[in-house]
């Protein structure tokens, strides 16, 4: 073909350019939404972990156990020894792998297992 | 019969209509692609502040509750979170004035005279409340190098016995109002911690047992996430 002009082949080429584009702005902004998901699922397993490490470390609850919560499943293993390695895990839907912290729980202040708190009180129902 | 080249030089009014017509659709797909991408990403940015917002309000929560004894130093009340907002500490220094408590201070924010109370802890195992009614910050003062630490003397009353320790405070409280999460020191008016846009109808302070705070969070507008939060903060003390 010599005249000038549009051929199918540029036109093929402009649309496949076009179309890359627009994949590409889709994917960029997909990724940020899947990040945004992301923080708000770490966010949210810290704040529940942290929640759970200080209910449990100013009443030491030895023991261990696993319990269920809308954004997915906590475990924890709590050693009934002395300034011993405590763990606990929380495995979230919207996470790959779960997270896991390790603390140290305080001696024991005494018989006051009444006043433990609802959560830990709830964790130490489940097991 | 004309030249092939004649022929086919120039546009035929048929190709001008396609190319056009693509040129119109190419146009129209960057743009609504363009607007698409440019309210994502306004819902992106949005639930990014929102994300930092909350682990803000989470942040401070954590930090006033847990270092405070429940229903001692903090309370609820009316949706309020009403505290004792410790902002630093003191320890005794080794040689004392004849006048005032030596005392090496660190904290948030330095001591206030005449704004902060001191809770003392005395060489008894006891803990008491005096106001600093003036505070000194002489170069003279003979005190233990503890690193961080700063030697002050404080003129506190009542004048503490045998003091060992001591956190200073200011009174203050927390609340959701006006879409935004606000702190009050004193009897002052509430201050924005946040940007406004929680939904506080939805946003609570309450009572968890008795050592805890459970935060209710809603914040407004179309996000890309769940724009509501809960979470229960503990007191350490």
């Amino acid at each position: 073909m010599n005249r000038a002009g549009v051929s199918l082949v540029e036109v093929v080429v402009a649309v496949a350019i076009v179309s890359v584009g627009i994949a590409g702005v889709a994917s960029l902004t997909a990724t940020a939404a899947r990040s945004l998901v992301h923080a708000r699922a770490l966010d949210e397993s810290r704040v529940l972990l942290q929640s759970f490490v200080d209910s449990v470390t100013a009443e030491r609850l030895p023991g261990s156990g696993q319990s269920r919560y809308p954004g997915g499943m906590l475990t924890w293993d709590i050693s009934a020894s002395p300034d011993s390695v405590a763990w606990a895990s929380f495995e979230h839907v919207a996470l790959p792998a779960p997270i896991r912290i390790e603390f140290i729980c305080r001696a024991s202040r005494g018989a006051r297992g009444d006043e433990c708190d609802p959560v830990a009180k709830r964790h130490a129902g489940s097991r | 019969m004309r030249p092939r080249s004649e022929k086919t030089r120039g546009f035929a009014l048929t190709e001008a209509v396609v190319a056009g017509t693509l040129l119109l659709l190419v146009v129209q797909v960057s743009w609504w692609v363009t607007a698409v991408q440019s309210v994502v990403a306004t819902r992106v940015v949005t639930g990014a502040r929102i994300l930092d917002e909350t682990r803000l309000i989470h942040h401070v929560l954590a930090s006033e509750v847990g270092q405070g004894r429940a229903g001692l130093d903090w309370g609820i009340a009316d949706g309020e979170l009403h505290l004792r907002a410790f902002r630093g500490m003191g320890f005794a220094c080794e040689n004392q004035p004849g006048d005032g408590w030596a005392v090496a201070v660190a904290g948030f924010r330095g001591s206030t005279a005449n704004k902060d109370s001191v809770l003392v802890f005395s060489g008894d195992g006891s803990w008491h409340t005096s106001a600093l009614t003036r505070r000194s910050q002489r170069s003279s003062i003979a005190c233990q190098d503890i690193p961080g630490f700063s030697p002050e003397i404080w003129y506190l009353d009542p004048a503490p016995v045998r003091p060992l320790a001591a956190m200073y405070f200011e009174r203050g409280a927390y609340r959701f109002s006006d879409g935004a999460f606000r702190y009050r020191s004193g009897q002052g008016g509430w201050q924005p911690l946040t940007d406004t846009g929680i939904v506080v109808d939805s946003a609570t302070l309450e009572p968890a047992g008795s050592r805890g705070v459970r935060a209710r969070v809603t914040w407004q507008g179309p996000i890309p996430i769940l724009p509501a939060f809960e979470w229960t903060t503990w007191t350490l003390r």
